[in-house]
């Protein structure tokens, strides 16, 4: 039986290490015996999320067979064959690669999430151009203005694990994104279109976002504003 | 309700724990007997089913009313099983038949947890006595059924399962009760359904002795080394910001109105004191939480605090209110004073004594708190014999409290031991 070094407290019989402050426990003439008994059962961390896991796992599961199955069901027994169908239950393997992958994912691995959802979602929409023969839009619109949503998507989380942004700044942020991310798709749409590069409609949607943007960085550096809008505005 | 099953009336205490409770949260707390030997299932499960229809009022379900919650009985036996390594698990009210009490065993452990709207500490005591005591016999083992262990030879009177609450002599008066928000050391939580458990076992008459060097009981020394080290705690990390410590002691009101019932009986003082108002020693705080204690434990202020609960559970508006909108306007209250409102628990149930004939057999008996709702860190305590068995339970992956507080002991010259259940000690 040895005493902790720092807290100076007799260890019990089990203890490898005190509970306190982690000190391993030292006793030359009694090492440890990691086979000993625990005076408490020790928790085991798999046992309550393997549960809620395959609780989620099977609701997924659920949730993804059953309207895809009527999906296939509907369409086969309507038309003679597979047409409209596909597209619902190529969404819902999206939805269903979305939902499962972050439950088996290890914490704090989001942008190993944000990849496979890219993948997914860019692979879907491929799928629909080439399944609805509607011309090529997927790789001079879509692809690119998808690319750079999640790398400003990844940007943001980045600078927020950094502790860069706050919640303020994170909704400054976003609608800075959103009016960059409109101008972007039009210059790909014109792109595709061998338009003149000009900005109409986009300009619309990005001039108040970035206006939004920012105030919300202006309020965010000004104390004095910050504080009455917060006075005012408290619950 | 199902026809010929009894029920009851929650009780003014356990009408705010359902209420409260989420699929990831409930107020529970476990009473457990170390024995010197391992435990039998099979006779464990026999005690069980005998010592059962001795505690109606345990032998119960939750069910919702349209106005409120109530308890209906249970006629399926409550089922033994081995303990495992989540203690105070929320109970799920569709689970083990409904019932809202746990028994496990682990090695020479015999455990009870019990949902809050049950009973309290000392109905809890008496049920893992009378559980113990019962258990032993069935081993061969000559014990009596005394020292706050019921015979179950005998039928439960009205008296147990009364609401000892609506029998007290309440002043008309209400006391306000905002106490505002108190320091909380800082925590990183750790996953959810986690509790860790330090156990420290400590000579008795080496802490009484001590206690009475400053003059105050265990209690009193205990409550002032929590607000000691939180005191030391805030000025090392938050001096700028501070905020009052104040730690939350539940009160046996059976002390002050001698009752038999199992069901809760129990009130809270909060002794306090405020880092903003100036520095103290510990001799300080320990002066101060004797002189709140001596002041705050006398059972007209005591009625007072239960009478502004029962006040609102009369109110006729709250009472014509629906079960839901109850749920949501007590949720939201809990949620934003509730634990907030204290840095710590410490929940001393004092001397267990052990039935006659099993000094033998029964090592101690010892308590422990459920999760806290918040990050926090809580500590209850039993004495048996000359051993004060103090458990910690947190739900943070931090261990300032019991740490900061056990070396405060070892440096006042009192031996401690420890044991825990976490991994990799």
């Amino acid at each position: 039986m040895a005493y902790c070094v720092h807290c100076g407290v007799k260890l019990g019989e089990s203890e490898n290490q005190c509970p306190l402050c982690h000190t391993p426990a030292l006793d030359p003439h009694a090492p440890p015996d990691p086979a000993a008994p625990r005076a408490y059962p020790v928790r085991t961390p798999e046992q309550e999320l393997k549960r809620s896991k395959k609780l989620l796992l099977f609701l997924c599961i659920l949730l993804f067979l059953v309207p895809s199955a009527l999906c296939l069901i509907i369409d086969w027994l309507t038309g003679g064959g597979l047409s409209w169908s596909i597209y619902p239950c190529g969404a819902l393997v999206m939805f269903f690669i979305c939902t499962i992958v972050p439950i088996y994912l290890p914490r704090h691995k989001g942008y190993a999430f944000l990849a496979i959802s890219f993948i997914t979602l860019s692979a879907y929409l491929l799928m629909v151009e080439w399944i609805s023969q509607s011309g090529r839009w997927f790789f001079p619109i879509v692809f690119p203005s998808l690319l750079l949503a999640f790398i400003i998507i990844a940007l943001m989380t980045l600078f927020y694990r950094l502790g860069r942004l706050n919640k303020l700044t994170v909704l400054a942020a976003f609608f800075a994104a959103v009016g960059m991310e409109c101008m972007a798709v039009e210059l790909f749409c014109r792109l595709a279109a061998s338009l003149p590069l000009t900005f109409q409609w986009a300009i619309f949607v990005a001039a108040p976002c970035i206006f939004l943007s920012l105030s919300l960085f202006y309020i965010n550096s000004n104390r004095a504003i910050r504080e009455e809008l917060v006075r005012r505005l408290h619950y | 309700m199902a026809k010929g099953k009894r029920w009851y009336r929650l009780d003014n205490a356990a009408k705010l724990y359902p209420a409260v409770a989420t699929s990831r949260w409930s107020s529970i707390f476990r009473l457990s007997a170390e024995l010197t030997e391992d435990i039998r299932p099979d006779l464990l499960q026999k005690a069980v089913d005998k010592v059962m229809p001795r505690f109606p009022a345990f032998k119960v379900r939750m069910r919702k009313g349209f106005f409120w919650y109530y308890l209906e009985e249970i006629k399926e036996p409550l089922q033994v099983v081995p303990d495992s390594g989540h203690p105070c698990m929320p109970f799920r009210y569709h689970e083990n038949h409904g019932y809202l009490i746990r028994v496990f065993y682990y090695r020479k452990r015999i455990s009870a947890e019990f949902f809050h709207s049950l009973t309290d500490g000392s109905g809890g005591l008496t049920f893992i006595k009378t559980l113990t005591a019962e258990y032993l016999r069935l081993c061969g083992h000559q014990v009596s059924f005394d020292q706050g262990a019921l015979d179950i030879r005998e039928k439960p009177t009205p008296e147990e399962t009364r609401d000892a609450f609506m029998h007290m002599p309440l002043p008309k008066v209400r006391i306000p009760r905002k106490e505002g928000r108190a320091y909380h050391f800082p925590a990183t939580p750790a996953i959810p359904h986690t509790l860790y458990t330090i156990a420290a076992s400590i000579p008795a008459d080496q802490i009484v002795e001590k206690a009475r060097e400053y003059g105050a009981t265990v209690t009193e020394y205990l409550v002032s080394i929590i607000l000691y080290t939180a005191f030391l705690d805030q000025e090392k990390r938050r001096p700028g910001r501070k905020k009052p410590l104040r730690v939350s002691v539940p009160v046996n009101m059976r002390s002050f109105y001698p009752s038999a019932t199992l069901r809760n009986f129990s009130s809270f003082i909060n002794p306090c004191i405020d880092p903003r108002l100036g520095d103290y020693s510990f001799k300080e705080i320990i002066r101060e939480v004797h002189a709140f204690m001596r002041y705050h434990l006398n059972p007209r202020l005591l009625c007072g605090a239960i009478a502004t609960n029962v006040a609102d559970e009369k109110n006729p508006v709250c009472r014509a209110a629906p079960l839901f909108i109850k749920n949501l306007i007590i949720g939201t209250v809990f949620r934003r004073s509730g634990e907030r409102g204290f840095t710590s628990t410490l929940s001393n149930l004092g001397k267990a004594h052990v039935p006659t004939g099993g000094e033998k057999w029964i090592r101690r008996f010892e308590m422990q708190l459920g999760s806290p709702s918040l990050p926090l860190c809580n500590c209850a305590a039993v004495t048996t014999g000359n051993e004060l068995r103090l458990l910690f339970s947190s739900n943070i992956l931090e261990t300032t409290l019991p740490r900061e507080m056990l070396r405060f002991l070892v440096e006042e010259g009192i031996p401690v031991e420890v044991e825990s259940n976490m991994e990799g000690s």
